[in-house]
């Protein structure tokens, strides 16, 4: 699932907006660079994206939920809350391009879940331009018996009937647990994922452990599990730290006996690699009187040393090949970066900007940034949206 | 220069690269996307300074030179390897007496960047791709027809730069060659539907007049100046030279002007196959509306042709061509700095 278009009004720091990912041959690319000065709106139009993706069932804990502020020209006075004019509302209108192979796999996983004793009815409508397109505002409007539709709430979709399209990656998580897809339809369906500024990359990073519960659950996605078609279900996603991850990663490595191409940490190592190198990721190594615990670590020459021992930049280089192979290699998805420069020398810039495409298959990155080094790396690639002022 | 000289100009260079590269072309160019990205793949962090044209180097490396060491690459154009060679070796030596680091400066062993990106493994699929051309032997074909019509003018290009280049540059001669006659140049044929490059004949009534109009002043001039005749053996020799020239020859890889052969064979194919659903009659179109069109569409290409020459780059062994990328970043990394 890719963003081809994007328009949004009225959202936040945005007054109107179109923006375009494709190219001047028709091609999403693989990565667009929005660059633009403070307050310009670079956050707002990766909030407004993931917040009119809603329906996808992706809610990350780091985007806050709409309200009110968002809507622009809202504010507040030193008396408290002056509301915007009643009829005022943001609007989002996405339009969203699915791969063929992805067609294929999110058809695959309506048969499979039509299987199902406790069977729903799944709309899919055919998509000769692969595309579908989504209007999401707020407020949103309400039912016609007065009471308030939830703010995932999609207000249009076109072609009509198209919902099991937007939800399909929720559906296919349900149909992996049901066990009615293989691996091989579960890693072709994108779905979007959201990596917020540096505020809380400790915790992030180095946040809580793996809970029980998921423990040993390989292949599960944190996503919530929703159903094709019903839009009242809030949707959930759970982030686990990458410490976690890591030693998730390295368990399933090491005792579950999978073959080599299912060893995520091999990936997360290679990725790592192509932009750190030559330090390196070595895996969740315990130590019985330094890391009795176990820690994931580095080596850099002969030194190795924890993840809580990493720089900066090093923790936001293996957050992101953590989670973009967690719980498997997401393809096909829509990833939005907030600022990826913040810790980086330019060097490593250059090279997560050279290597993200690297990272699975298919997928699209869109980034914001600050950076004269992003931006000219990018303009070189013609994947620049420039916002004006650097 | 000594160290305390140097102390001044540490610490100064604005960018973050290790070291800089002087190309010609601009900050768009395909020398500065190619470059960044090839000593990237190589884990060098380099900057580009790209310097407009080769007569411009000089300075760009007396500004930066004492602050980073500096590999220079310039154009071959349609000098020998050689001569190109002794050229750089010359101006190498000029900057390091006025104390910039060098890593190297040399020219690229084919004409210009273009050169590379004219790789059929590179410009055929990229082209296909763009212009929906399915059946990639209808490009190799167009690109045949190209090669032998335009050979002569390429013939007559080469020797006119080479005559010119013996000039001393405060020589008003060289006016009479470029101002006084135009040079035949290819057109658009509206009716034909190709390009129409000027005729054998036609380039010898140019090569004649300019030989007449100069033989005073050449009487005259320098003996180091080549006679008006050696530019029509010049043009002799490259016609022998080049008459025959085959896609899969190397010759026109090399030593064409890989620029302009790029931009006759994407307007060609534009017009026949249109781009992006529009029919694109260049014949209607003033020179500065094509200009701007074709601008449009080769900036369009840019992306796909860089990441097609660097995939192909990356899948040579032991080619001259990749032994001539790999040379460019042996170079840095064997530099020593002082």
């Amino acid at each position: 699932m890719k963003i081809r278009k994007l328009h949004i009004k009225n959202y936040r720091a945005i007054d109107d907006v179109v923006l375009d990912f494709v190219d001047a041959l028709g091609n999403i690319r693989p990565i667009t660079v929005i660059a633009g000065p403070n307050g310009s709106g670079k956050t707002s139009i990766l909030y407004a994206i993931v917040r009119a993706l809603g329906v996808t069932g992706y809610n990350p804990e780091s985007v806050p939920e709409p309200s009110q502020l968002d809507i622009r020209g809202a504010q507040l006075d030193s008396g408290g809350w002056q509301s915007v004019a009643a009829n005022s509302t943001a609007s989002v209108e996405v339009e969203l391009e699915f791969a063929e192979t992805e067609i294929k796999a999110i058809e695959k996983v309506y048969q499979g879940l039509s299987r199902l004793p406790q069977k729903r009815s799944f709309s899919l409508p055919p998509l000769p331009l692969r595309t579908i397109i989504l209007k999401w505002t707020y407020p949103t409007n309400p039912h016609p018996d007065g009471r308030l539709k939830p703010w995932w709430w999609i207000e249009s979709i076109e072609p009509k009937n198209a919902l099991g399209w937007s939800r399909a990656r929720g559906a296919t998580i349900y149909a992996w647990k049901q066990k009615v897809i293989e691996l091989d339809t579960l890693l072709q369906v994108g779905g979007i994922h959201f990596f917020p500024q540096d505020r809380a990359l400790y915790k992030r990073v180095l946040g809580e452990g793996l809970p029980k519960d998921q423990a040993g659950d390989m292949l599960v996605s944190p996503v919530s599990v929703t159903s094709a078609e019903e839009q009242e279900e809030k949707p959930e996603s759970k982030e686990l730290s990458v410490f976690s991850i890591l030693k998730y990663f390295s368990d399933a490595a090491h005792f579950a006996n999978l073959p080599d191409d299912r060893i995520w940490e091999k990936r997360v190592q290679e990725s790592f690699a192509r932009v750190c190198a030559p330090k390196k990721y070595i895996g969740f190594k315990i130590h019985p009187e330094l890391l009795p615990g176990g820690a994931p670590c580095f080596k850099n020459g002969g030194t190795i040393y924890p993840l809580h021992h990493a720089a900066s930049g090093e923790l936001v280089i293996i957050e992101y090949c953590a989670r973009l192979n967690y719980p498997q290699p997401q393809n096909n998805h829509l990833i939005l970066i907030d600022e990826p420069d913040a810790h980086l020398h330019p060097s490593w810039i250059r090279k997560l900007f050279s290597s993200l495409p690297q990272i699975g298959e298919g997928n699209q990155f869109v980034l914001t940034t600050h950076s004269q080094e992003l931006k000219d790396l990018a303009a070189r690639d013609k994947c620049l949206i420039d916002l004006g002022g650097l | 220069m000594g160290r305390a000289a140097i102390s001044r100009y540490l610490n100064t260079y604005p960018r973050t690269g290790d070291c800089a590269i002087v190309c010609e072309g601009d900050f768009v160019g395909y020398e500065a996307a190619l470059i960044v990205k090839w000593f990237l793949n190589n884990n060098l962090h380099i900057d580009v300074w790209p310097c407009g044209m080769a007569s411009a180097a000089p300075g760009v490396v007396d500004a930066i030179g004492r602050s980073i060491p500096v590999f220079v690459i310039e154009d071959r154009d349609f000098r020998e390897l050689s001569q190109a060679n002794q050229g750089c070796e010359k101006k190498k030596d000029d900057r390091v007496q006025r104390g910039a680091r060098i890593i190297n400066w040399v020219s690229w062993q084919r004409h210009e960047i273009e050169n590379y990106l004219l790789e059929p493994d590179v410009i055929f699929p990229v082209m296909g791709e763009a212009f929906k051309i399915k059946n990639l032997d209808l490009i190799q074909q167009k690109l045949e027809r190209l090669l032998k019509n335009s050979f002569s003018y390429y013939a007559l290009q080469c020797a006119i730069y080479q005559w010119r280049s013996n000039f001393p540059r405060f020589d008003p001669t060289i006016q009479n060659i470029s101002g006084k006659f135009q040079e035949p140049k290819p057109f658009w044929d509206s009716v034909k539907k190709t390009f129409v490059f000027p005729s054998q004949e036609q380039i010898s009534n140019f090569l004649n007049k300019v030989a007449d109009a100069n033989k005073e002043i050449i009487e005259n001039a320098d003996k180091r100046l080549l006679a008006p005749k050696d530019c029509e053996n010049i043009f002799n020799s490259k016609i022998k030279q080049w008459e025959n020239m085959e896609v899969g020859n190397k010759g026109w890889l090399i030593d064409w002007p890989g620029k302009d052969v790029m931009a006759h064979l994407r307007k060609e194919l534009a017009y026949e196959f249109s781009w992006q659903e529009e029919n694109i009659n260049w014949d209607k179109m003033s020179r500065a509306e094509q200009k701007e069109r074709d601008l449009e569409i080769e900036q369009a290409l840019q992306p796909y042709l860089c990441n097609q020459f660097l995939r192909f780059l990356s899948q040579q062994s032991n080619s001259a061509i990749r032994k001539e990328w790999d040379g460019l970043v042996e170079s840095v990394k064997n530099f020593k700095k002082p």
